[in-house]
């Protein structure tokens, strides 16, 4: 598997708050890696350097190795990273088929007309929002805007997704489905870096695990090695935690 | 079948429409031609306006500084050049303001964006009092023309038939998508792959060069223009209002708001001319409370058509 993603020595300062320090991982094609922490353990400023929200201090990202630094959000997403957010965003005035045809038409193909109406159709159908084509996300249950957010990701036809806690809030079946999905978004060859705070998910669907605490990487490896290592229970427990 | 028919119904209708348009210098007297040369004027400047500010929500109080703009230049350039040069000159002037105006701003939102954008049509307006007092002449400048009250109407008519056009063709192409991703949610847009920035420059300029035309055809009939005039702020807030009592979020919502707003206006400015400014504020503030989709949301919420 070759990587998509290449981070090394990533660092970014809020102040005198040190949000990520000297972070350095990978992403190969078709992995699923799951990024695991406490709050405030720098996960979600780590999305959001990967996707040009904010600039690092210090460190390389290199995606399809190339520099991404210093490139804005919508140049990131047009390269192939796609992602999604917590809580999830939608467009208010555009129903589910147009919110998914606006990443089609400015993606990375940039199709229009037919072609591109056609694919939103399929995508929306894929993550389960087939029967809501028309629907206005004001219609949608919190799931669902969820799951257009993804539909929306996938519509850039990405190389790398990451997904901050999509799978938070579903219901066991729903989880079940959502798992399966993303299962099959690694098996199609797309690399997806995953924020979870539930550990069983991350278990179930990731090859890799790589967990943060206080801005630093404190064990990566194969989720259920890594979730018992005794620094990362102190991490999510504290000292005393003996659950 | 059905709806092919119907399209072709609808296109001999609109061409009917835009013919007895184009016929009414021919059939009303001095004030009617006068009152749908009002109407016209305020029609461009408000689909102008919504065309951008509608999607983006950008609130946008710059219209009488790209209208003043258009104004000033037909003034200076009318009697030393050709008059489609002049009109290119007004729209070549109203973008280059827009640009540097857009690169500048455009990254602003909401409450910032509004005061700037009122701000600087006060800015351009102390900068044209200021130039035209240092070359020691009087305050203003008179506007000779041969055109009639007829052309004026005409030629605003074509704008007014130009604006509509650009807007269906943005509305039809990604672009129009992309505006309306961006006023909903700049963020995800940007994270959808859209280049929100330079679409909105692109849009703001091509809003703008259709209020610096206007200005520039309007001078012809006022005939005399200083910095008071051409870049009085009330024009910017009657062409919000106008935009707002239409509803912004149709192409022919800002219609809708100008002709009962133009109507209203004539008649205050006919009978209370001292209370006229009152009666917009008021209106602005009724639309916000009673209609805050305007009178096309209204239209939707009749035919029961989701916006």
């Amino acid at each position: 598997m070759s990587a998509v993603l290449e981070v090394d020595g990533l660092t970014r300062r809020f102040g005198g708050l040190v949000a990520v320090d000297g972070l350095g991982f990978s992403v190969a094609s078709g992995e699923i890696v799951g990024l695991v922490g406490p709050n405030g353990a720098g996960k979600s400023t780590v999305l959001n350097v990967l996707s040009g929200v904010v600039r690092p201090d210090a460190g390389s990202i290199a995606f399809l190795g190339k520099s991404i630094i210093g490139r804005a959000p919508d140049r990131i997403a047009r390269l192939g990273v796609a992602r999604t957010f917590q809580p999830a965003r939608s467009f208010a005035s555009l129903t589910c088929h147009d919110s998914v045809l606006t990443s089609l038409a400015f993606g990375r193909k940039r199709l229009w007309g037919r072609v591109a109406r056609d694919e939103a159709d399929r995508l929306l159908d894929r993550v389960g929002l087939g029967r809501a084509l028309d629907s206005l996300p004001g219609q949608l249950a919190y799931i669902d805007h969820k799951r257009l957010e993804l539909a929306r990701a996938l519509a850039l036809q990405p190389e790398l997704l990451l997904l901050d806690e999509w799978l938070a809030g579903f219901n066991p079946a729903e989880l079940e489905g959502g798992i399966g999905l993303i299962r099959s978004l690694g098996e199609q060859g797309i690399a997806v870096l995953l924020v979870e705070h539930v550990l069983e998910t991350i278990q179930a669907l990731c090859h890799r695990c790589l967990v943060m605490n206080t801005g630093r990487l404190i064990a990566s490896g194969l989720p259920a090695e890594v979730l018992a290592e005794p620094e990362v229970v102190r991490a999510y427990l504290g000292e005393e935690g003996d659950a | 079948m059905i709806r092919r028919a119907i399209r072709r119904l609808l296109v001999v209708a609109v061409v009917g429409v835009i013919a007895a348009l184009a016929w009414v210098p021919m059939m009303v007297g001095d004030y009617g031609l006068s009152f749908a040369i009002n109407i016209a004027s305020y029609t461009v400047l408000a689909t102008a306006w919504s065309l951008f500010s509608g999607p983006t929500r950008y609130v946008s109080l710059a219209t009488v500084a790209f209208f003043g703009i258009g104004a000033y230049s037909s003034a200076i350039f009318i009697e030393l050049l050709p008059w489609p040069v002049v009109l290119l000159i007004a729209a070549g002037a109203g973008m280059l303001v827009a640009v540097i105006v857009g690169l500048a701003t455009l990254r602003l939102t909401g409450v910032h964006f509004v005061l700037f954008s009122f701000g600087l049509a006060e800015l351009i307006r102390q900068l044209v009092t200021w130039f035209e007092a240092k070359g020691t002449r009087p305050p203003g400048r008179y506007v000779f023309t041969d055109m009639t009250a007829a052309h004026i109407y005409w030629q605003l008519l074509a704008l007014a038939l130009l604006v509509f056009g650009v807007g269906i063709l943005i509305g039809r192409s990604r672009f129009g998508l992309a505006l309306q991703a961006i006023g909903d949610d700049e963020t995800a847009a940007r994270h959808s792959g859209i280049y929100a920035t330079r679409i909105k420059i692109v849009l703001f300029v091509l809003s703008t060069v259709f209020m610096s035309l206007t200005g520039a055809v309007m001078a012809l009939r006022w005939t005399y223009v200083d910095p008071t005039i051409a870049f009085n702020p009330v024009i910017s807030f009657t062409v919000l209002t106008m935009a707002l009592l239409g509803g912004t979020h149709r192409l022919y919502g800002p219609l809708l708001g100008v002709v009962p707003l133009a109507l209203l206006l004539e008649y205050l400015v006919a009978r209370f001319p001292n209370y006229f400014s009152i009666a917009v504020g008021v209106v602005f503030l009724l639309i916000l409370y009673a209609m805050p989709r305007g009178i096309a949301g209204l239209v939707d919420r009749l035919v029961r058509k989701p916006a």
